[in-house]
């Protein structure tokens, strides 16, 4: 079974592959081995980091583990010294209009912003080489457990409590009386 | 003898014996026909990520004496070596009549 991390990625792959940008094809997902110059330009998309969003999690029953998923997509071009900031300009706005049209990244991911972009050249190697690095956060959750791993107890009964009263804190308008409801249902498990 | 006229003869040899005939192209005149020692090792370009890229660096050490301008200020000079044209992207004189070159294909 494979992982979210694994959907967003692959989806992002399949987006920059069919924007067409400079790169055309050459889109990696988890580059280790050396680029070789003559896949260039490419892109590399990778993960960065995977942090949970614990208070977000907490509100959560049955637990729903929320995740804030750093995304690399790095560009790599090579060309003239006079021009390759341009180039890498070029590349980095294909990649930023084709992720943007879908930030739910076909619902492998609850959001998709970009939060930084980052460049560095070099003058080793046959040509100039440049690269610029978008990092993306993708929101995104998990089960906690896995609905696979163990079955969740059925909802057999609920006590609601609904009240306008926030503990005294939110002064009432003019003419405005608080009301407070409770209601229990049972037999939900059907 | 000095030591800069032993490596002038030093080079002298290892450019004739060593060496492969290139063209040079000054950015004004003639280009001429020279001997240089050329290599284009493999060279990992490292760009602060998880990859890079893996490229080849190549260098030709020439003498200064042979070449009708001086790379450091001819800055529109080409190598012409087996039909790639390239670019000195650092000069690298040794003060004592040799150059290194550190080209990049144009």
């Amino acid at each position: 079974m494979s992982h979210k991390r694994q959907a967003i990625r692959d989806a992002i792959v399949t987006k920059l592959v069919n924007a067409s940008t400079s790169a055309g094809t050459r889109v990696k997902s988890t580059r280790i081995e050396p680029i070789r110059t003559a896949e260039l330009p490419c892109i590399s998309v990778y993960s960065v980091s995977d942090q949970v969003d614990l208070e977000r999690t907490n509100q959560t029953a049955p637990r729903k583990s929320w995740r804030d998923y750093q995304i690399a997509v790095v560009a790599w071009v090579s060309g003239s010294s006079d021009t390759l900031d341009d180039d890498l300009d070029d590349i980095a706005a294909q990649i930023e209009r084709a992720l943007s049209a879908d930030e739910q990244l076909n619902e492998s991911a609850e959001d998709l912003v970009l939060v930084d972009t980052a460049f560095d050249l070099r003058i080793d190697g046959a040509r100039p080489l440049g690269a610029v690095g978008l990092t993306y956060s993708a929101s995104y959750y998990t089960d906690v457990p896995d609905p696979l791993d163990v079955g969740l107890q059925d909802l057999k009964t609920a006590d609601i409590r609904i009240t306008s009263l926030d503990g005294g804190e939110t002064e009432l308008q003019q003419d405005e009386q608080p009301f407070e409801a409770h209601d229990q249902l049972t037999g939900l498990e059907g | 003898m000095r030591f800069a006229d032993f490596l002038a003869i030093a080079d002298r040899v290892v450019t004739t014996i060593l060496g492969e005939p290139v063209s040079y192209v000054p950015g004004v005149g003639e280009p001429v026909d020279v001997s240089g020692v050329f290599n284009a090792a493999y060279e990992y370009v490292d760009i602060n990520t998880h990859d890079g890229v893996a490229s080849v660096g190549p260098a030709i050490f020439l003498t200064l004496s042979d070449l009708p301008t001086d790379p450091e200020t001819d800055t529109d000079a080409r190598i012409v070596r087996q039909a790639v044209t390239y670019r000195a992207h650092t000069v690298k004189p040794d003060g004592l009549g040799g150059v290194l070159l550190l080209l990049h294909e144009t």
